[in-house]
């Protein structure tokens, strides 16, 4: 922590500037760190303290607010550990290693607090409350990104993710095991074809070769009919007188040849009858072997149909699944998101990345950015590469203060080495600087 | 139900057995007949042969036939003698060649019917191992 005095012609006016080559002591107290950009300390930038003008608050607020890292350097990612605390204020107490400033100057200066207590109480107390809604403001800028870059919606984009994976790689299973059955579907009724046409065939070889016309050579010979008596009539010198023997031999022999066509006629009627029988038995082979083929083609139309409908029941049944998960997903994505917004709008902020809470000029900048939710990490950057001007603002503040209205009561310097400060019987006196201060 | 061949062997063979039974009997029966019929008209050819000289003794002992004897009464009963040997001899013939005749025609009936019910076991055997096809193809498709 560096304190620094100016001369007795300086700061005439309230909150003058600081000029390292008029500061005639400066008091360095081992402090670590003076928090983080914007850890509160506007408000005494702000005037609140009477410490500057309205110009010189804009340039020390310009300058708090600026960013010195060049513009090639990447976007700054806040961290997640903790802020540093603000620390204890140094040399206003017992304790410290400050400039000393007496009671007497600060009550003369209409500075609240007349002692070292006081104000380290009211400076503990104030750093506190910064703190506080620094980290209220912190939080509620943080919950503000969350909200506004979506980053509540990122498990459950995951997930949907893994869904739609797990979608995709179901429908493919379904797919390939369709596939697999379809293939087997093909090869069996390729195999059944096959046995089928094996017996077919040999029953056709059966029938080509075993044609059924067993009447084929069936033939019906007529007996001759004769004389026996021929010779013997012929012997005793008996003729055929009007031919009646031999109209007798004649008439037999009819008979014969009547008896032989009939069977014949019959044989052919029954032979024609088998012929035709086979003839039929040939046909309803080749309609059964028709039959069979269609039956088998049939049987695999409705296999794969079946298949196919199995198929598309589960792949449904997939997209409804995902669907739903989805859906799912969706409204626990939104639940998230209005309780993010209600988070936000009860902090005190805004759905576009506003608020109303009040925050140091450090903190504004940072939030302010809301078209660019991510662009915002930017800004809050040089943490530590100004330190000296962030620890000469609190203290210095005060312990010049002090000086100064010293001074100014004097209206001259209190001369080399010293310093103005307020005796506890309220007269300016000059006070010889402590060991180590500039 | 699987396709097993055994049961229609086993049906053919029982069909061939029917068949050559029956054929059997039929040709045996067939062959008495015709011994029968064939005795029958030996019999009967023998009598006419006998009963000739007895017919010319009848008329020679009436003085109707002898030498230089020729009535007119003995050639018509010699007339009459030979149209009924004629006829009897032929109807004796005919049964023995409608016997037979029958037989034949009885045979190739029951080989007909023989080989209709070997083609009925050769279709039904074919028409299983189509219906094996399918039940082949049902169970390759989980069905």
């Amino acid at each position: 922590m560096t304190v620094h005095v100016y001369p007795k012609d300086r700061g005439k006016g309230r909150g003058s500037a600081p000029n390292q080559q008029q500061v005639v002591a400066t008091a360095t107290a081992p402090v670590a760190t003076l928090g983080a950009p914007g850890q509160g300390w506007g408000e005494y930038a702000s005037g609140q303290f009477g410490g500057m003008s309205a110009a010189q608050r804009a340039a020390f607020s310009a300058f708090q607010n600026s960013n010195p890292l060049p513009a090639s350097t990447p976007a700054f990612t806040p961290s997640t550990t903790p802020r540093p605390t603000l620390p204890r204020l140094p040399g206003l107490g017992a304790t410290g290693g400050g400039s000393g400033v007496s009671e007497t100057a600060a009550s003369a200066n209409n500075f609240p607090y007349t002692n070292a207590a006081d104000t380290r109480d009211f400076l503990d107390k104030e750093r506190i409350r910064f703190a506080d809604e620094d980290s209220k403001a912190g939080a509620l800028r943080d919950l503000q990104k969350y909200y506004m870059s979506g980053g509540y919606r990122q498990g459950g984009d995951e997930l949907m993710a893994q869904l739609a994976q797990m979608g995709v790689t179901q429908a493919g299973d379904v797919n390939a095991a369709y596939d697999r059955s379809t293939a087997n579907f093909d090869d069996a009724y390729g195999t059944a074809g096959k046995v089928a046409a094996t017996g077919f065939d040999a029953l056709n070889k059966y029938l080509t070769e075993n044609p059924n016309n067993p009447y084929a050579g069936f033939n019906a010979q007529a007996g001759v009919a004769s004389n026996p008596m021929q010779d013997y009539l012929a012997r005793y010198g008996v003729g055929d007188r009007g031919g009646d023997v031999a109209a007798q031999v004649a008439m037999e022999q009819s008979q014969n040849q009547a008896g032989a066509d009939n069977y014949n006629n019959l044989a052919a009627l029954l032979s024609g009858n088998a012929q035709q029988g086979d003839r039929s038995r040939m046909a309803e082979m080749q309609m059964a072997q028709q039959l069979s083929g269609l039956n088998l083609g049939s049987d695999l139309a409705g296999f794969k149909s079946g298949s196919a409908n199995a198929r598309a029941s589960a792949l449904a049944e997939i997209a409804n699944n995902t669907a739903s998960g989805r859906f799912q997903l969706q409204e626990s994505q939104n639940t998230i998101a209005e309780q993010l917004r209600q988070q936000i709008l009860a902090a005190g902020g805004d759905l576009q990345g506003g608020t109303s809470v009040v925050q140091s000029p450090r903190r504004a900048g940072p939030v302010a950015p809301v078209a660019t939710p991510v662009a915002p990490v930017a800004t809050p950057v040089a943490p530590v590469a100004t330190p000296v001007a962030r620890v000469a603002t609190p203290v210095a503040r005060v312990a010049t203060a002090k000086v100064t209205k010293g001074a100014k009561a004097m209206g001259k310097t209190a001369g080399p080495g010293k310093h103005w400060e307020k005796s506890p019987k309220g007269k300016w006196i000059a006070v010889a600087n402590k060991k180590g201060a500039k | 139900m699987a396709f097993d061949p055994s049961l229609y062997e086993a049906r053919r063979r029982k069909l061939q057995q029917n068949f050559s039974s029956q054929a059997g009997t039929n040709a045996f029966a067939n062959t008495l007949s015709q011994q029968r019929s064939s005795r029958a008209l030996y019999d009967m050819n023998k009598q006419f042969d006998a009963a000739a000289p007895r017919v010319v003794a009848g008329f020679g002992q009436r003085n109707l036939v002898g030498p230089n004897v020729k009535s007119g009464a003995f050639a018509k009963a010699m007339r009459e003698f030979s149209k009924n040997r004629i006829a009897q001899t032929e109807d004796a013939r005919r049964d023995i060649a409608s016997t037979n005749t029958e037989y034949q025609a009885g045979l190739r009936r029951d080989t007909d019917f023989y080989n209709q019910d070997l083609k009925d076991n050769e279709m039904d055997k074919t028409r299983q191992i189509a219906d094996d096809a399918r039940q082949l193809l049902a169970l390759r498709a989980g069905r």
